[in-house]
C-alpha cells in the first residue's frame, strides 16, 4: 500500500501543518451545523502536496459528512457537473436530515483541480457551472486549487465573491521530519535522523513527496543518507552549486562540458545559472565580457533549437555556455565564491502571481475608467504614485475596490499598504452609514 | 532476423547493465508487490524503457503484456489518444491477480504543460487500477504536481566499462569479433547511447564476422575522428588546398553528409593542441555553419569556409 495513502489523516487535527487555514476551514464548517453559512463554498488553494484533500476528506470525517467527489475525471465539462453537483448540492436529504448527535447530516462536495482546463476544449463551460452549483447548494462544496488566480480569473472571478480563499502553504521540515519520524517508528524503520532532514529540506514543502521519497527508500529497512544519494535524491542546489563551481573555474573546455553532462539540467535552466554566477566568478572586466560573448552565443543556439526545433543545435549551446565559458578567462579568481540562485528564475515564479494580480486588477480599473485592461494597465504606475500619498490612496481604494493584496502591490510596503487599508475600510463604513442616512 | 537492441534487451533486473541503484530499488518494488508512480530521467540509450518492461516482466510474470502498455507521448501528441488509449487499458481488470495494471509513458517531456496537467488528472483518475511510469530527459520539464506524485529516478550514462562489456556479450552469442580499433569505434559512434552503440555494432555485422573500425564508421555514417583530426590539423597549418581534397573524399568516398562531417570535426576539436579559448572560437563558428546547413544552405561552401576560418587561426588571425 502506498504510504501516502496509508498515512493520509483521518483528522483535521493530524493534518500537519497549516494551522490557520485549518481554523478557517473548521469554522466555515462549523457554520454549516447550525444553518447555512453566507458563503457556500472555499476555495482551498497551494501547491502540491501540502494537504488540501487530506484536509477535505478529514474534514467530512471529523463532521460525518457524506462525501461526493468530482476529481481527475477528462469530461467534466457543464452537463456532468450539473448532474453529479448541482443534484447532490440541491437535494436534501429528506428523512435521515440528522445524525445520531442530532446534527444534520450533510453531503460535501468535493472539487479537485478545480484550476484546470474548465474551460478548454471539451470542458466548455465548466466554469459557469460551478458558479451555478455555488449559487444553488445547499450544502458545502470545497474546490481545491493549486492556481487560485488561474482559477479566479475571467469568467471565474465571480467565484471570488462566492468563496472563501484558504491558502495552503508550505508545510515547514521540522513537521514534515517529525511525522516522518513517526511513519519510521510505526514502520519499524531505523532512521537516520540528518536522513529525514534531508528529505524534509528537498521536498520544499510538499508532504506527500516527502513520504513518498521515504517509502521508495524503506525497502533496506534503513534510512540513510547513504539511500538517499543512491536513489538519485540529492540536495539539488548544493549539487548543482558543486558543479557550476567547476564548471567557471575551469580551465579547458572538457572540463567543464562534461560536468554539465551529469548533471541533470536542461540547457535552458543551466544557462540562467550561469548568467547569475558569472560575474561573481570573473571579475575581471575583459574576462567578463569575453565569458558573456560565449554565453550570449550559447543563447543564440538555444533560441535556434526552439525555433526551428532541430536539437542539432542544442550542443553548440551546450559547450559554448559551459566549455566557451570557461575557456574565456585568463585570470581565475581564486578562492571561493558565493553563488546564488538565478534571480530570473525566482522573479519568473513570483512574477507569474503578480502578473496576474496585476491583469486582474487592470480590468477592473478599465471597468471604472471605460477603458480596457491594456490602457488601465498603463495607467498602473500612475496610480502607484499617487499611492505614496495614504490618504488619497484610501480614497482611490475604495473607489476602485482594491483588495487588500492589490493595495500592497501598489502601496510596495506592507505596512503602508495597512495603513491604507484601515483608513480604506474606515471610509467604506461611513460610506455605507451614510446610504442608509441617505435612504 | 531480429533486431539486437529487441534481441538483447535484458528481460531481467539483474541483466540490466549500470543504474546499480534504480535496479535495487526496483527489485525491492518487485519483491514488497506494490510499485509506485514513477518517473525515469536521463539521457537516450541509458536503459529507461529497458527497466520499465524487465520490471513488468518480473512483476507480472507470463501475463506482463497483458498488464503492461507501452505509450509514446511524442508519437502521440494528441491527449485524447493518450487518454483513450490510457482509458480502454485501464477500464479492463488486471490479467493473472495482479494487483495494477503498468501504464509505461516514454518521452512524457514532449507533453506540452497543458497536456501534462491534463495527464495528471487521469493519472490521478487511473491511480486505483493502473500505475504509470512516465519517462523524460530531464526531470525538470515535468510540471511539479505530476513530479510530487512520482518517485523520481535519475538514470546516468553508461560507463564504457558497461557498455563494451555488453557489447561484447552480444558478439560472443552472434559469433562476432571485435577488435580493439572496433571496440573503440563504437564506443565513439555511441557516445554513451546503448541503443546506438548495438545499432552500429549489427549494421557492422552485416559486412563482416570482424568487426573493426573501419567497418563501424563505413555503416555508421560518423566521420573517423582520425581523419576529421587529420582535417582539423591540415588546415590550421594553412593547407587550404590539402584540407578541401580531404573534405570532398569525406563527401564522396564515406558518403558522409555535411552535418555528419560537421558533428566529426567538432568531436574532433577537443583532441587538437591549441589553446583552450580558440576550441570555443571554432566551435562557436561550427554552431553557425551547422546552422546554415540546416537552414539549406551548401554544404560544401559552408565547410569550405570553415576550413579558410581554420587556415586564417593557424596563422593567429594575422594577415
Amino acid at each position: 500500500m502506498n504510504w501516502t495513502e496509508k498515512y493520509r489523516p483521518a483528522h483535521l487535527d493530524d493534518v500537519i501543518g497549516n494551522k490557520e487555514a485549518k481554523e478557517k476551514l473548521l469554522k466555515w464548517a462549523r457554520e454549516w451545523q447550525v444553518g447555512s453559512p453566507s458563503k457556500k463554498a472555499v476555495i482551498l488553494y497551494g501547491k502540491p502536496g501540502v494537504g488540501k484533500t487530506s484536509a477535505a476528506h478529514a474534514l467530512a470525517r471529523d463532521f460525518g459528512w457524506e462525501i461526493v467527489e468530482l476529481n481527475a475525471s477528462d469530461d467534466r465539462n457543464r452537463d456532468v457537473i450539473r448532474r453529479v453537483a448541482l443534484t447532490g448540492a440541491v437535494s436534501e436529504i429528506l428523512g435521515a436530515p440528522e445524525d445520531a448527535m442530532g446534527r444534520k447530516v450533510r453531503r460535501l462536495i468535493i472539487l479537485d483541480e478545480a484550476d484546470n482546463l474548465y474551460e478548454r476544449n471539451g470542458d466548455a463551460g465548466g466554469k459557469g457551472a460551478i458558479i451555478e452549483t455555488i449559487k444553488a447548494a445547499k450544502q458545502p462544496i470545497i474546490l481545491l486549487a493549486n492556481d487560485y488566480y488561474g482559477l479566479t480569473k475571467g469568467r471565474g472571478s465571480e467565484l471570488k465573491k462566492l468563496c472563501i480563499p484558504i491558502e495552503f502553504g508550505r508545510v515547514s521540515e521540522r513537521e514534515i521530519v517529525s511525522l516522518l519520524e513517526k511513519i519510521c517508528r510505526n514502520e519499524g524503520l531505523e532512521y537516520e535522523k540528518e536522513a529525514l532532514e534531508a528529505i524534509a529540506r528537498r521536498c520544499d514543502g510538499d508532504v506527500r513527496s516527502a513520504i513518498n521519497d521515504l517509502q521508495s527508500i524503506s525497502y533496506e529497512r534503513r534510512i540513510t543518507r547513504d539511500a538517499l544519494r543512491h536513489l538519485g535524491y540529492r540536495d539539488r542546489e548544493a549539487e548543482i552549486f558543486t558543479a557550476l563551481r567547476i564548471i567557471l573555474k575551469a580551465r579547458d573546455m572538457r572540463t567543464a562540458i562534461n560536468q554539465a553532462r551529469i548533471l541533470d539540467e536542461s540547457p535552458d535552466n543551466l544557462i540562467l545559472w550561469i548568467d547569475e554566477n558569472l560575474p561573481a566568478e570573473y571579475t575581471n572586466p575583459t574576462d567578463l565580457m569575453r565569458g558573456y560573448y560565449f554565453l550570449s552565443r550559447a543563447d543564440v543556439f538555444l533560441g535556434r533549437t526552439w525555433r526551428r526545433q532541430y536539437y542539432g543545435m542544442w550542443r553548440y549551446a551546450y559547450e559554448l555556455m559551459t566549455g566557451g565559458v570557461a575557456a574565456a578567462k585568463r585570470y581565475g579568481r581564486g578562492g571561493f565564491v558565493r553563488y546564488s540562485f538565478p534571480t530570473w528564475l525566482r522573479k519568473m515564479a513570483a512574477g507569474k502571481q503578480e502578473r496576474r494580480m496585476k491583469q486582474e486588477m487592470a480590468r477592473k480599473i478599465g471597468k471604472k475608467m471605460h477603458c480596457s485592461a491594456s490602457k488601465a494597465m498603463e495607467i498602473l504606475p500612475l496610480i502607484k504614485r499617487i499611492f505614496m500619498n495614504a490618504k488619497m490612496a484610501s480614497l482611490l481604494a475604495v473607489s476602485l475596490e482594491l483588495k487588500r493584496e492589490e493595495i500592497e502591490y501598489l502601496a510596495e510596503d506592507k505596512e503602508k499598504a495597512e495603513e491604507i487599508y484601515k483608513m480604506a475600510e474606515k471610509i467604506r463604513k461611513m460610506n455605507k452609514q451614510t446610504m442608509l442616512f441617505n435612504f | 532476423m531480429e533486431i539486437w537492441t529487441e534481441k538483447y534487451r535484458p528481460s531481467k533486473l539483474d541483466e540490466v547493465v549500470g543504474q546499480e541503484h534504480v535496479v535495487k530499488s526496483l527489485k525491492a518494488y518487485v519483491k514488497s508487490g506494490n510499485i509506485p508512480h514513477m518517473l525515469f530521467a536521463g539521457p537516450a540509450g541509458t536503459g529507461k524503457t529497458t527497466c520499465a518492461i524487465a520490471l513488468a516482466k518480473e512483476f507480472y510474470g507470463d501475463a506482463w503484456r497483458e498488464n503492461f502498455e507501452e505509450l509514446n507521448a511524442s508519437d502521440e501528441r494528441g491527449l485524447d489518444v493518450v487518454r483513450g488509449r490510457i482509458k480502454n487499458f485501464a477500464r479492463t481488470a488486471p490479467i493473472g491477480g495482479a494487483p495494477f495494471k503498468i501504464i509505461f509513458l516514454d518521452e512524457a517531456d514532449a507533453l506540452t504543460s497543458d497536456a501534462q496537467a491534463a495527464l495528471r488528472r487521469t493519472m490521478e483518475r487511473y491511480t486505483a487500477t493502473c500505475r504509470f511510469i512516465l519517462s523524460c530527459n530531464y526531470s525538470s520539464k515535468i510540471i511539479e504536481p505530476i513530479q510530487s506524485r512520482c518517485v523520481v529516478f535519475r538514470f546516468s550514462p553508461l560507463s564504457e566499462e558497461d557498455m563494451s562489456k555488453f557489447l561484447s556479450r552480444i558478439a560472443e552469442r552472434e559469433g562476432l569479433e571485435i577488435t580493439e580499433d572496433g571496440m573503440k569505434s563504437l564506443l565513439y559512434v555511441a557516445s554513451g547511447d546503448m541503443r546506438r552503440a548495438i545499432n552500429a555494432l549489427q549494421v557492422a555485422a552485416s559486412l563482416n564476422k570482424r568487426i573493426d573500425a573501419e567497418a563501424v564508421y563505413k555503416m555508421a555514417a560518423v566521420a573517423r575522428p582520425e581523419k576529421a583530426r587529420n582535417l582539423i590539423e591540415t588546415a590550421l597549418h594553412g593547407d587550404f588546398l590539402r584540407a578541401r581534397e580531404m573534405l570532398d573524399e569525406m563527401f564522396m568516398e564515406d558518403g558522409l553528409s555535411g552535418e555528419d562531417i560537421i558533428r566529426g570535426l567538432h568531436n574532433a576539436i577537443f583532441d587538437v593542441s591549441i589553446p583552450e579559448i580558440k576550441k570555443a572560437e571554432i566551435i562557436d563558428r561550427m554552431g553557425e555553419i551547422e546552422f546554415r546547413m540546416v537552414e539549406g544552405s551548401n554544404e560544401r561552401i559552408q565547410l569550405e569556409a570553415l576550413i579558410s576560418y581554420l587556415v586564417a587561426m593557424g596563422k593567429g588571425g594575422k594577415e
